[in-house]
């Protein structure tokens, strides 16, 4: 299910010619609209669900709908991108919620024991 | 990175160790371990024993950097410092950790939450002494090339400072002669000298130095560019007539048929569409307005004899690059034709003051002769009209702060010419401030009758000659009526405006986004004056490297021009040296993360962002004042300053915390140092109670506090999170404050839809002595959020 933006928080990257979901996207299916300066996937049918745009957006304006495989709407997908580390909640038709703490960055270990 | 930590725990003589169990303490840190050199716990660092210990602590251990668990950081630094500088570690490698207001005050009635509080806290200061590292200085070279535009006393003496310290000074006048107002006036009070006398002075001084270049009859086009490298448009108006071959005959203003009010002389006298040079000129001939000429007409090309005149020469334009600009723009008298009861442009005898100074001065119309423009005879009566226009919200509700001494200073005169021409002044407030107060008594001696009144009217009686003015004296109570011969309105200041490619850069930026009203952050007045922050900044604009002078900020006076003039050198000073150690907290890009997005260039409050040669965005050192609301901005953490770095405040708000106390929420607050922290200092010392569980941790400005934060914090187990900012209007950084509002707002949204209590992150605008409102806050927040229970994210860890 292709990434869905949502107006109110997307701000078009403040006037960049190329907004960071459109840079990072694999396929290049993310743009503005011209008149809305908002983003759009212009292709959805192309988009293969990698959410690296929604992971992207700095105002976490982009959600990723659920595959209706595993949940038909309203599921969605939902990361907290953190410095090293990404908590994906997931919500599925049923309201149920899930969350997922995935390290990206492990750091040495260095930690004190608790 | 530092690799050998030592932790020191002090008990303040018993206002730490008092309430904050020390060896409580001491094992809660038991198994921090890694990389930590030493542990010591004393009763009072600061004393001789403290100092001796954590000198021989850091030698024996190596240490290379030491946190210092006690009072703030505003007490004892020079003590650590110095203690720290003879052992061998830089300042920066002191991490100060305040335990005292910040937990054993607030916390006095809770031991056991302030000794697991403190021992929370050195573990998150732990955090960060790992990634602190020395500072390394950074250079800049100065920047020396200045722009300044307005030829007026501002001007000139901002320009004349910039010159004699060696700088590349271009001067922009868009008329045909400096001096400006001050060139136009007969005396300046208080000293009653020549008015002309010192604007004569500055120019003569410019036209030795080489440094300086004058460009008459230009005004500012475009501009590009960011402080440091600014690139200004110019466009010179035509050279219609040349002035190697002009030899000043005055024949072409002869034969010109077009007549005009002088603009030079405020309309007392009329000129041709052909003017002479005026005093001060920098062109060196005759000059044709060309606005002015009728179409088709060549009559002065065709009589001139030297062949100098061609009519169809196009303007010139030209680009400057600059580091900085003064802005010297100044000031317009007010239109006093707009006020048609007191009769100005209808009875040639009504004059304003800056006319009545062109009719005393000695080059002026009427030679330094006092006389009525109507029949050329000396007045035998003169009515001064104060606040013509001022303090008045049908015209301009501002006082122009120097009417009332430039009518006494006139009144004086007329008095010193003739001492039996009748003086009076109908005044609503005799406003002069200062020393000036003394014009008043000499005015007074020297016979001039002030009348509490604004004048109803100004008209001519039928039948007999002069003027009459009515008015109600409002001290004696009646009305009075009295005949003039000659009315001089007092019309004040009103400002030229800001030129627009300025105001274009001020409120818009580079990118063509909007950067924020500088209106609505008070920087620049509704009625067009360039206020500034008056008491804070008040030179400064919302866009670093522009600096006002002079009257276009605000109505002053000759002397607070000057000095504003030569404070506006000042700030230019401090970047132009040939080699400038800034601040090393001058943020700093991480090419290998950034993305090019620009947010660090489109909220960066004083736009110091430019494009470096590989395309990347970087800061211009000289000018940032290193606000760290980028650092805040950046959606990929890419931007950190040395000392001050996301990954920094990653570290306190990941790390291995416990609570407080029994089912107490974990609370980071992160607090703007300047005013936030100030509050929650004054909390403790007050010895208001909030709870435990509430960590707070000083931000150079609540802008420079990174959404990631939470990001972070909140899958951690923090239950939630405190940002506190200025009030509105007075962050210090311009909208720091505004922007952390904003991404607070934004990142509730996202909260709301993982299906976490948006309330959970907390924004509040706290000022340096709201005390009381964080100590209330805190204990509500924390209230609501054990009514929402622990953070969801607790059970998944």
């Amino acid at each position: 299910m292709p990434p869905k933006v949502d107006p109110t928080k997307c701000d078009g990257c403040q006037g960049e010619s190329e907004p960071l979901c459109e840079q990072v996207c694999p396929g290049n299916l993310m743009t503005l609209e011209k008149e809305t300066k908002k983003a759009y996937c212009r292709e959805p049918g192309d988009c293969w669900d990698c959410m690296t745009c929604t992971k992207a957006c700095p105002r976490q304006a982009i959600q990723t709908m659920l595959q209706y495989q595993i949940a038909y709407f309203p599921g969605k997908l939902i990361p907290l991108v953190g410095t090293n580390s990404v908590t994906w909640t997931s919500i599925d038709c049923h309201g149920r919620v899930e969350r997922f703490v995935m390290k990206t960055l492990v750091s040495s270990d260095d930690e004190d024991e608790d | 990175m530092a690799g050998n930590i030592g932790i020191f725990v002090c008990g303040c003589d018993g206002l730490i160790s008092g309430v904050v169990d020390m060896a409580g303490v001491e094992a809660g840190l038991a198994k921090v371990k890694k990389r930590i050199g030493a542990k010591v716990f004393h009763p009072r660092l600061c004393g001789s024993g403290g100092t001796g210990a954590v000198r021989s602590a850091i030698s024996q251990n190596a240490l290379d950097c030491v946190i210092i668990a006690g009072c703030p950081e505003s007490e004892c630094r020079d003590v650590f410092n110095s203690v720290a500088a003879e052992a061998g570690l830089a300042p920066e490698m002191v991490l100060r950790l305040d335990i005292r207001e910040g937990c054993a005050f607030p916390h006095g009635n809770n031991p056991g939450g302030a000794t697991a509080k403190a021992v929370n806290l050195i573990k998150m200061w732990n955090a960060r002494a790992r990634l602190a590292e020395p500072y390394k200085p950074v250079y800049a070279t100065g920047n020396r090339d200045v722009l300044v535009i307005g030829g007026g006393l501002a001007g000139l003496s901002s320009a004349n400072e910039l010159a004699e310290a060696g700088l590349n000074v271009t001067l922009i006048e868009k008329e045909s002669y400096l001096g400006g107002r001050a060139g136009q006036f007969d005396k300046v009070f208080p000293r009653m000298c020549d008015s002309r006398c010192g604007v004569t002075f500055l120019v003569n001084r410019l036209k030795d130095n080489p440094g300086i270049k004058i460009m008459p009859f230009t005004e500012i086009s475009g501009l590009k560019g960011s402080a440091g490298r600014f690139e200004a448009g110019l466009s010179s108006r035509p050279r219609t007539v040349d002035p190697e071959k002009c030899n000043l005959c005055g024949k072409c203003e002869q034969i010109c048929p077009v007549i005009l009010p002088d603009e030079y002389n405020f309309g007392v006298v009329t000129r041709k569409a052909v003017t002479p040079p005026r005093p001060l000129d920098q062109v060196g001939s005759y000059v044709i307005n060309r606005e002015n000429c009728l179409p088709g007409c060549s009559l002065c090309a065709d009589i001139c004899p030297a062949g100098a005149i061609a009519l169809e020469r196009e303007p010139a334009s030209s680009t400057v690059k600059f580091g900085s600009i003064v802005l010297a723009t100044g000031w317009q008298p007010f239109e006093a034709e707009k006020i048609s009861r007191l009769g100005f442009g209808r009875y040639a005898n009504v004059l304003t003051n800056v006319q009545m100074e062109r009719i005393m001065s000695p080059d002026g119309p009427a030679g330094g002769r006092l006389v009525c423009p109507e029949s050329g005879r000396e007045p035998e009566n003169v009515v001064f009209i104060q606040c013509a226009g001022s303090r008045d919200i049908n015209y301009q509700g501002w006082c122009s702060t120097i009417c009332c001494a430039a009518t006494l200073k006139q009144a004086i005169n007329i008095k010193l010419l003739n001492s039996r021409i009748k003086v009076y002044v109908f005044y609503i407030d005799i406003r002069v401030y200062g020393d000036y107060e003394e014009l008043y008594s000499r005015a007074q001696e020297a016979g001039v009758v002030f009348v509490r009144s604004s004048p109803a009217q100004v008209y001519a009686e039928p039948g007999a000659a002069g003027l009459m003015v009515v008015g109600e004296d409002t001290l004696m109570g009646r009305t009075l009526k009295i005949s003039a011969d000659l009315v001089v309105l007092a019309a004040g200041m009103k400002p030229c405006g800001i030129p627009q490619p300025i105001l274009n850069h001020l409120s818009h930026g580079q990118a063509g986004e909007s950067r924020g009203n500088p209106e609505e952050a008070g920087l620049l007045d509704r009625r067009g004056f360039f206020v500034g922050h008056r008491q804070c900044f008040p030179l400064e604009s919302p866009a670093q490297g522009i600096y006002p002078a002079g009257t276009c900020q605000e109505p002053m006076d000759m002397a607070n021009t000057v000095r504003g003039a030569l404070a506006a050198a000042c700030k230019i000073f401090k970047t132009s040296g040939e080699r400038v150690e800034v601040s090393p907290m001058v943020p700093q890009v991480d090419k290998a993360g950034c993305d090019k997005c620009k947010r660090c260039m489109e909220e960066c409050p004083y736009g110091v962002w430019y494009f470096d040669n590989d395309g990347y965005p970087a800061p211009d050192p000289l000018y940032c004042k290193t606000c760290l609301t980028c650092v805040g901005a950046c959606p990929r953490q890419c931007i950190s300053a040395q000392g001050f770095s996301v990954q920094e405040l990653v570290g306190t708000v990941t790390a291995r915390v416990k609570e407080t106390e029994p089912g107490e929420p974990h609370v980071v607050a992160f607090v703007c140092e300047n005013d936030a922290y100030q509050a929650v200092l004054l909390a403790g010392r007050m010895g208001l109670e909030y709870p435990s569980g509430v960590h707070v941790i000083p931000v150079r400005c609540a802008g420079s506090c990174n959404m990631v934060l939470i990001q972070d914090g909140l899958p951690e187990g923090i239950d939630g999170f405190i940002l506190a900012g200025c009030r509105h209007g007075e962050c210090h950084y311009i909208h720091g404050a505004d922007r952390t509002e904003e991404r607070v707002a934004n990142i509730k949204l996202t909260l709301r839809d993982i299906m976490i209590e948006p309330e959970r992150v907390d924004f509040v605008r706290l000022g340096v002595r709201d005390a009381e409102k964080f100590a209330g806050h805190a204990r509500d927040f924390v209230e609501r959020l054990k009514k929402m229970g622990p953070s969801p994210f607790k059970k998944i860890n």
